[in-house]
């Protein structure tokens, strides 16, 4: 990137630098300081017009994305700033027009043309429109996790018996909306290898939830006297299916099984346009140390076995039933739409 | 809390100096001052070597980046020009990088070890506060702060603390224990302070001082530890090198501050590590079970997938840890089995089988090529039917039709082997003849015949003898078994070590036998020094008095003992006949036609240091032993005693009292007392007459 000033090269140098040493505290964080991170960038890049702009965000959030290719969020978040750019100029281009044709229809966004505008026009109210729609981008992500929750009575009533794997903060956050009106159970599956459900068992049991936390392998047998899954997740695919904490899998077959409702908890920061092609393949999954598996200590064991120690799960769409966001509730069949509606179709190859 | 800091001495970044007091330092030494990878590191800088597709000082930087390391010095000495010259290029150097980056480099004759590297930093008063000290082929994921703050507070109670060095625990049979860097620790388990150190690469047994179970109530004894060779250093560490310059390593160093420990009251601690990897690329085997370690993934976050620079892309994870790099051909029906990596742009051809191996980039391998085990690099060209099973191959190898590389072999760069060449195992081939004008002549001339001559008429291949290495062990040749297949050696370590042993043998045969060389490589630098100015001396005529100069001043600069002083001087002048005619002398009167003289000019040496009996006895038992070692030297024994006799070097009580005394070798017995017995004899009659005429 060498046409960028080198003050811009050092603030994505930082971020990234962050990213690999994990400073980012869960994916709501990531994705606050990624916006955070273009709305400098955009501040203080020298663009002539919406093109320029679009062309350097495509290369620098290219680059970003390589560097943790599963980390997807990063890769929304320059969509949608890419969708601002655009939405920004549509906007201004067209006037008052567009204004009251907010919500694009299904046909309009199927015969979306890239010649209908060639960005290229020097318009000096881009900048700051842009910038304010990045304002109000960051407030609504700041408060997705107050508008799911904010959706708990909807979801969990009185006397109810919940069960979740692993740890997530919005699940947390929802349950403990919950409990201040209602009574219920949770079931938290520990999540081996990782272990995240005991941080989580512990958190609802301080908020005065009764909590039991159980192994994974007693998640089936536990399925039976469930009233409702509700969890959280990584990602959400193109599809509606999930990329989420490993044993999740297991959870949406039990729940299946005994037709419990399986809910998911995903802000709209965690949908994501892209289809998943292969279960193994980079980008999807990611593998980390096998050392949570099997000891490194182990002498001559460790160089006769191969331990894989996968982080994510895909669970297909049709084992979900419902996704709540925190623009409300969705079933996996709509994810399609909402898509649409967040990034423009040309945005999703980046 | 670091992030803030380094976001904030970057974005000021040059015009301001940091003040040393808020800044995680680290050195890491880009040497190991050792030849284990000759002759690849002969062009080549080791910190430069790829391993698994990236160069080894991207790990060691990338793992002190992910600790938060703020500044790290990179001391670099054999090839530093080609170090700072990939550094200059890479992101590091950038002024946006995170961790900034000072080059220092030393030229190879003033900086021969650790020691001498962290004597040279002390002389330039770069580091103030608590460092990390780390070598450049170090891979490791360890978070290095939290170690450091642990130093800090051990500092708050203990203010004697120097070092708190930093182990990982792997039990017998883990293929990341180096054979050459068996250790056993004896700790303090309450505050982790160690207590004692060894070294057991060679010995069966083990003592420790009675004191150490007096002084603590608790002692752990620790055989189960790995070297990580990541420490983090009080200032103190540097100035305590520069006072000692017999401290080489970092073995010396331990040493040294255990035994002061009274006086100086200085402690080491150790940190033994929970659920995080390090290891250190030593030698190939090392290099190997790194490697493995890396594309499965031990070292996450540093693997192949997740790490890029500016010139290498990312590589792309599938099934079975199989990793590619963009550009890459497989013909139909080749198989990439499992742990593989391949570099960019590589070509593999049809029905091509690859198994826990690394392919570089821009390679090109052709049909039905069996490749196991190896380590290929950039630019390798190997032709259709090769088979290749567990090998290093460096930059530029051509392997044309149907060659077979056996275990364990290191080829070097720029290497052609013609059609159908068959390599035994454990071979090291080079491009060109080895030079001559190299630090290790004594050996080299021996070897001149046979290495001039290329592996085959066709091929751009000499074989590559290892000298007698000055820094290292005898038993450096252990990392010669790279290649033995678990499964094939099931016989216990024991034996293992045996056959180490048995190789050693040999190639003291092959090469300049001088009898048992000290496993002390002091003692082994020593007696290469003192053979270097005897051959000197003897040919420039120097005096003796001279000689004994310089002998004496190398004893210090070694640290050797006077009984080590004088054995080695008499087998360094016994050898030198057989060093200067550069063939192994062929027995009978030969030897001793060219010793004569030499024994003549050297008297005043001799007799400088066998003053009292002692040192006679040692020098006996020297030319003992280096007759055991030199069965044709035997027949010349009775002729150098009878000499050195005559010239009043050697008492005759001296030489009676060895005779007396049961030889340590009981080899020898047969042998060489046998030969010495008609000059006893004499002695003895020669004794009783002249007691007689006394009487």
């Amino acid at each position: 990137m060498p046409s960028l000033e080198s003050e811009i090269e050092g603030i994505i140098e930082t971020f990234t630098n962050n990213l690999k040493q994990r400073k980012f505290n869960g994916s709501r964080d990531l994705a606050i300081n990624s916006v955070q991170l273009w709305k400098k960038i955009i501040g203080q890049m020298k663009w002539q017009n919406a093109r320029e702009l679009m062309d350097n965000i495509k290369k620098i959030g290219k680059d970003l994305a390589e560097t943790s290719p599963s980390e997807t969020v990063i890769g929304n978040m320059t969509r949608r700033m890419l969708k601002i750019v655009r939405d920004e100029y549509a906007m201004l281009q067209k006037g008052k027009q567009e204004d009251s044709d907010l919500q694009e229809s299904l046909q309009k966004i199927l015969t979306a043309d890239e010649g209908d505008f060639d960005y290229t026009k020097n318009i000096s109210t881009l900048k700051p429109a842009i910038m304010e729609h990045i304002g109000e981008f960051l407030a609504e992500l700041e408060s997705s996790e107050i508008d799911i929750s904010a959706q708990a009575l909807e979801h969990i009533h009185a006397n109810e018996i919940i069960m979740t794997i692993g740890y997530s903060k919005t699940v947390s956050a929802f349950l403990k909306t919950a409990a201040k009106n209602r009574v219920f159970q949770v079931i938290v599956a520990e999540c081996a290898p990782f272990f995240h459900g005991h941080k989580l068992a512990s958190d609802l049991a301080e908020a005065r939830i009764s909590t039991t936390l159980i192994p994974d392998s007693a998640i089936f047998a536990m399925m039976a006297r469930v009233n409702k899954v509700i969890i959280g997740t990584h990602s959400v695919m193109a599809n509606g299916g999930l990329k989420a904490v490993c044993g999740t899998h297991t959870l949406a077959l039990a729940a299946k099984h005994y037709s419990v409702p399986f809910v998911v908890c995903a802000p709209m920061f965690k949908l994501c346009p892209e289809y998943v092609c292969s279960l193994d393949q980079d980008g999807f999954n990611q593998f980390v140390s096998p050392e949570e598996v099997l000891n490194n200590d182990e002498g001559k064991l460790v160089s006769r076995v191969n331990v894989y120690n996968p982080i994510f799960d895909y669970v297909p769409p049709e084992l979900v039933t419902l996704f709540i966001s925190n623009t409300g509730g969705n079933a996996p069949s709509y994810i399609y739409r909402l898509l649409s509606e967040l990034y423009h179709p040309l945005d999703v190859q980046l | 809390m670091s992030s803030n800091k380094t976001s904030k001495s970057m974005s000021k970044s040059g015009s301001e100096i940091v003040k040393q007091e808020d800044v995680t330092l680290a050195v890491l030494i880009a040497d190991s001052f050792s030849i284990r990878f000759a002759p690849v590191t002969e062009s080549k800088p080791k910190a430069l070597l790829p391993l698994v597709n990236r160069p080894m000082i991207e790990y060691s930087l990338e793992s002190l980046l992910l600790s938060g390391v703020q500044k790290t010095f990179v001391y670099c000495v054999a090839h530093a020009d080609q170090i700072r010259q990939y550094l200059k290029e890479s992101k590091w150097m950038r002024s946006v990088s995170p961790m900034s980056i000072e080059v220092i480099s030393q030229s190879p004759d003033d900086c021969r070890s650790l020691g001498d590297s962290l004597r040279d930093i002390d002389g330039k008063s770069l580091i103030r506060g608590d460092f990390i000290l780390m070598s450049a082929d170090v891979v490791s994921n360890v978070q290095l702060i939290p170690i450091l703050e642990e130093h800090r507070e051990k500092k708050k109670t203990d203010k004697g603390i120097v070092m708190t060095h930093i182990f990982k625990r792997s039990f017998p049979g883990h293929r990341s224990r180096s054979a050459e860097e068996e250790l056993v620790l004896a700790i303090n388990p309450t505050n982790g302070r160690i207590l004692n150190y060894q070294q057991t690469t060679n010995l069966k047994k083990l003592s420790f001082p009675l004191e150490m179970f007096k002084e603590n109530s608790l002692v752990d004894l620790h055989y189960d530890f790995v070297d990580t060779h990541i420490s983090i250093c009080s200032p103190v560490v540097l100035p305590l090198f520069s006072d000692n310059f017999d401290y080489q390593t970092w073995g010396d160093f331990v040493r040294g501050i255990l035994i002061n420990e009274e006086i100086l009251n200085n402690t080491i601690y150790c940190h033994v590590l929970e659920g995080s990897y390090a290891a250190h690329v030593s030698n190939v085997p090392m290099y190997d079970a790194v490697s493995k370690d890396i594309i499965q993934r031990w070292a996450f976050p540093l693997v192949p997938d997740l790490n890029r620079s500016d010139k290498t892309p990312r590589h792309t994870l599938s099934r079975h840890n199989v990793y590619k790099q963009p550009g890459v051909t497989l013909a139909k029906e080749s198989v990439l089995e499992r742990d593989v990596a391949v570099g960019e742009d590589t070509k593999i051809g049809e029905r091509t089988f690859v198994s826990q191996s690394v392919i570089g980039s821009r390679c090109t391998i052709g049909n039905d090529v069996h490749i196991n085990n190896a380590y290929i690099w950039d630019d390798v060209e190997i032709k259709n039917k090769c088979r290749i099973e567990v090998a290093l191959i460096a930059d530029g190898v051509v392997l044309n039709e149907g060659v077979e590389i056996g275990r364990g072999c290191v080829i070097g760069p720029g290497v052609i082997l013609a059609a159908g060449i068959k390599i035994p195992d454990n071979t090291r081939l080079m491009a060109h003849p080895p030079k001559r004008d190299n630090d290790f002549e004594t050996s080299d001339e021996e070897d001149d015949k046979v290495a001039t001559t290329p592996v085959s008429a066709d091929s751009v291949a000499y074989v590559y003898h290892r000298p007698i290495e000055e820094d290292s062990d005898a038993e450096s040749l252990i990392d010669e078994l790279w290649g033995l297949d678990i499964d094939e050696d099931s016989e216990s370590d024991e034996d293992d070590e045996d056959e180490a042993a048995d190789d050693e043998d040999e190639e003291h045969e092959e090469e300049l036998d001088v009898g048992d060389l000290p496993e002390d490589l002091n003692a082994r630098s020593f007696y290469n020094e003192v053979l270097e100015s005897l051959q000197r001396g003897y040919e420039e005529k120097i005096k003796g008095d001279n000689l004994v100069l310089e002998i004496n001043s190398s004893k210090y600069a070694y640290n050797v003992t006077m009984k080590e002083v004088n054995m080695l001087v008499i087998k360094a002048m016994l050898s030198l006949p057989s060093v200067m005619t550069k063939k192994a002398a062929t027995g009978t009167n030969d030897d001793w036609i060219a010793l004569r003289p030499i024994l003549q000019h050297f008297l005043s040496v001799l007799r400088n240091y066998l003053k009292n009996n002692q040192s006679m006895l040692d020098s006996l038992e020297a030319l003992e032993e280096f007759g055991v070692h030199n069965p044709h030297f035997v027949k010349s024994i009775c002729k150098v005693l009878h000499f050195l006799y005559g010239e009043d070097v050697l008492s005759e009580d001296a030489i009676l009292e060895w005779y007396a005394n049961p030889p340590n070798d009981p080899s020898a017995l047969k042998t060489i007392r046998k030969t010495v017995e008609p000059f006893i004899t004499w002695l003895e009659e020669a004794e009783e007459e002249s007691s007689e005429e006394s009487d």
